[in-house]
């Protein structure tokens, strides 16, 4: 979920100024990932990479009962995400193993009507892209202050898909599947997103939002994870954010940086320190 | 079991050498049997149907042979039957809502899910092929088909179930009778067919069709004129690909078992005219709308020697053949215009034909051909519009088409000068590069696997060229695999 919302670099050169802890931090985050797919993947990340601790970024839309499980439903009909679960096939094993399959993936989709479209836009993306996986997003929200009106088509969707909000059993079961990761001996951190104020309109509002994050620092705690209080939005401007709840550029160096305060007072005032190798 | 399929294709192969193993006495019985599992692969019911379907043109078939007298009149009542089965199963959106409303009328509730019928596979295809069968037994161009298990094969056989080709009796049992010996050269001619059938329906059709947006046949007033063309030349090679692939295969795995079946295409969208597009396009199809429609029609209204009988001796045949054509695909007023318009190309060459001796092709010089196959092709491209959709998004999407919309060509300068960097393809106002692309390696692959106008199988290669062209196509047909699986063939829906 964070792929362009928090930049690596920035919080290791900051966590180091002021702990003396040198970090090397990867971004894991992926455009449109949900939940679920996100506890399949920490898993493999895990399995594969050995992380000290991961970082786990969350927000509200990931425990919607209504969110449509599209994305999750793509990664568990993929052979290399089946083969990776422990289910063999042989396009799974080539997809894994053969550096010319790997070559091709973002080609395979080269009949697609929107192929070249997409094809640029990922060339695009992909050169934008930092080697730590922070990807900038150049643009700037408008009317992000405003409350979204409930009568607008557009936004009646989002207000219908997220009305009498409580988290799903299903996503907080996935959550609780990233935190279990204790287990193998990495240190997970849960925090959530800055979305603007606005943005908990949909869900009913300030106090539903309150209730969200009770559900989920009694979550991580109970899990023993370690559970980081979102950071006063209103810290990060309006010309720092795309819509109300992605960042831009500009807001991604602040939320960073305010993150970093954060992290590394945590570890001066004794209570938690990031281990080397970090991963988000 | 789709025909695509590495499972359908590995186990006709190994029934096929089961049935070369057997004696020739347990062959056909093998082949029977092997016709109605495939046919429970789609549903167990079909098998029903469609023996009772063979039970009834057998019957009559013997009945047609053994009449003295009123054999005319078995014969009409065969293709009444035949007729009417197909409209019964295929038509049943036509008459089965009134139906429904009728008996709701008279009391009688919820009946609108029970009068459901399922659309036997192949059926139209079945239809046609019965009609031939009992019309050339009363014309005594063959004897009524004595051994069941023979005529129930004839019916049902399995390569050609879906989607033909629509076999005449009179061809078809004597290469029943006597099946090619599996040898190597048999076996190689049956391999190169599915791979080049393999290769036109993977590579080609399913890509083509994906590259089209499905909201562009519905909605084409949202999208830009060049696109649409495009799109439309994408179509039209799409399905061609996709029918001749799918005949490629079933073809080469028939000729496993020994039995040749009728070829269906023959590079059509290099044909001068339109008389000569439909020897050359659904050849198996054409040919029994010509020998049972148009023909008959013609020496009917010759007969009458009267100048209207004349003047519609040249008018009809034309128009009613391929009327029946668009009626043969399906109910509905599209496929009427499809037909009728293939109709009135036929009939305008007639008409030219008569003010002026038309010259024959071998005498044509360049100019003369190159005119002729583009009008025809262009004419057939614009043909499809209502062959795909209805009538009144076809004429948006013919409008739509000469909306051409000037490239930006200060952003194709920006992205090549690299001072913009390149986001996306939409905003060039460019048609899709892949798509023209794979439309140029279409025309390319008709060319390669063409000889003095005739489609040839990959064996007839020189040794190095059928290596080469092998190796490039099964690359390609991976990377097509990966990129999605394959889609029905269009002609299955038919």
């Amino acid at each position: 979920m964070v792929n362009t919302g928090v930049s690596p670099d920035v919080i290791a050169q900051e966590y180091e100024a002021k702990t003396g802890v040198k970090l090397r931090i990867f971004n894991f985050g992926v455009e449109g990932m949900d939940i679920q797919t996100n506890a399949e993947l920490a898993g493999l990340l895990v399995e594969q990479y050995h992380p000290k601790a991961i970082l786990f970024f969350t927000e509200m839309r990931e425990y919607g009962p209504q969110t449509d499980n599209t994305v999750y439903e793509g990664y568990k009909h993929a052979a290399w995400f089946q083969y990776k679960l422990g289910n063999p096939s042989l396009e799974g094993w080539f997809f894994d193993h053969s550096a010319a399959m790997q070559y091709f993936l973002p080609y395979r989709n080269w009949s697609r009507a929107d192929f070249p479209d997409k094809i640029l836009s990922d060339l695009y993306r992909y050169h934008q892209t930092l080697p730590m996986g922070y990807e900038p997003d150049m643009g700037i929200g408008k009317s992000i202050d405003l409350i979204p009106n409930p009568d607008d088509p557009a936004q009646q969707y989002l207000y219908d898909l997220y009305a009498d909000f409580k988290p799903d059993q299903n996503s907080l079961a996935a959550l609780e599947s990233i935190l279990m990761l204790h287990k193998e001996g990495v240190q997970v951190l849960v925090t959530e997103m800055p979305a603007y104020e606005s943005f908990y309109e949909y869900f009913g509002g300030e106090s539903v939002h309150q209730e969200f994050i009770k559900t989920i620092s009694a979550l991580t705690t109970e899990k023993d994870g370690f559970y980081i209080p979102p950071i006063d939005p209103g810290l990060i401007p309006l010309n720092g954010r795309v819509d109300n709840h992605h960042l831009n550029y500009k807001g991604t160096q602040i939320y960073s940086e305010l993150l970093s305060d954060e992290l590394s007072g945590l570890c001066l005032d004794g209570k938690t320190c990031l281990a080397n190798e970090a991963a988000q | 079991m789709n025909v695509t399929s590495l499972l359908f294709l590995a186990l006709s192969l190994l029934a096929a050498l089961v049935y070369h193993k057997l004696p020739a006495k347990w062959r056909n019985a093998w082949l029977l049997a092997l016709s109605a599992a495939f046919l429970a692969t789609w549903s167990w019911q079909f098998i029903l149907v469609l023996l009772v379907f063979g039970l009834i043109n057998y019957a009559l078939g013997l009945r047609i042979e053994s009449a003295q007298t009123k054999k005319k009149a078995w014969v009409l009542l065969g293709i009444i039957a035949n007729l009417g089965i197909l409209f019964i199963f295929k038509y049943d959106q036509f008459y089965l809502p009134a139906l429904a409303r009728l008996l709701e009328r008279m009391g009688v509730q919820a009946l609108s899910d029970g009068l459901k019928i399922l659309l036997p596979v192949g059926l139209s295809f079945l239809a046609v092929q019965a009609v031939s069968y009992l019309v050339d037994v009363s014309n005594k161009r063959l004897p009524a088909e004595k051994d069941l298990v023979k005529f129930l094969i004839y019916t049902v056989y399995f390569p050609k179930l879906l989607s033909g080709p629509v076999e005449r009796a009179r061809q078809f049992l004597p290469r029943l009778a006597n099946p090619l010996p599996l040898d190597r050269q048999i076996f190689e001619r049956g391999l190169s067919l599915v791979l080049t059938g393999l290769f036109r329906k993977i590579f080609f059709a399913d890509a083509l069709f994906r590259m089209i947006p499905e909201a562009a046949f519905l909605t084409p007033q949202g999208y830009i004129g060049q696109n649409l063309v495009f799109w439309l030349l994408g179509y039209a090679f799409a399905l061609y690909n996709d029918f001749a692939g799918y005949t490629s295969i079933v073809r080469g795995v028939s000729l496993w078992f020994g039995i040749e079946l009728t070829n269906n295409f023959n590079l059509p969208y290099f044909s001068h005219n339109f008389t000569e597009f439909w020897t050359r396009w659904h050849i198996s199809l054409s040919n029994w709308l010509r020998d049972y429609i148009f023909f008959p029609l013609s020496r009917g209204l010759m007969r009458r020697k009267t100048n209207l009988a004349n003047a519609a001796a040249i008018v009809v045949p034309p128009l009613a053949t391929m009327l029946a054509s668009g009626l043969w695909h399906g109910l509905g007023w599209n496929l009427l215009v499809w037909g009728g318009l293939h109709g009135l190309y036929l009939l305008g060459e007639r008409l030219i034909g008569l003010v002026k001796r038309p010259v024959p092709l071998q005498d044509q010089n360049f100019i003369q051909k190159t005119i002729g196959l583009g009008v025809t092709f262009i004419l057939t491209v614009l043909a499809w519009l209502p062959f795909r959709m209805s009538l009144p998004v076809a004429l948006q999407y013919l409008e739509g088409m000469f909306k051409w919309v000037k490239p930006d060509r200060y952003l194709i300068l920006a992205y090549i000068r690299q001072t913009t960097p390149v986001q996306s393809w939409a905003p060039l106002d460019l048609p899709n590069p892949v798509l023209l692309l794979l439309l140029l390696l279409a025309v390319i692959f008709d060319l390669l696997v063409s000889r003095k106008g005739q489609e040839k199988e990959l064996v007839s290669f020189h040794t190095l060229g059928k290596v080469i062209l092998l190796v490039v196509m099964l690359l390609l047909l991976l990377v097509s695999l990966f990129a999605d699986s394959a889609a029905p063939f269009v002609y299955q829906g038919f």
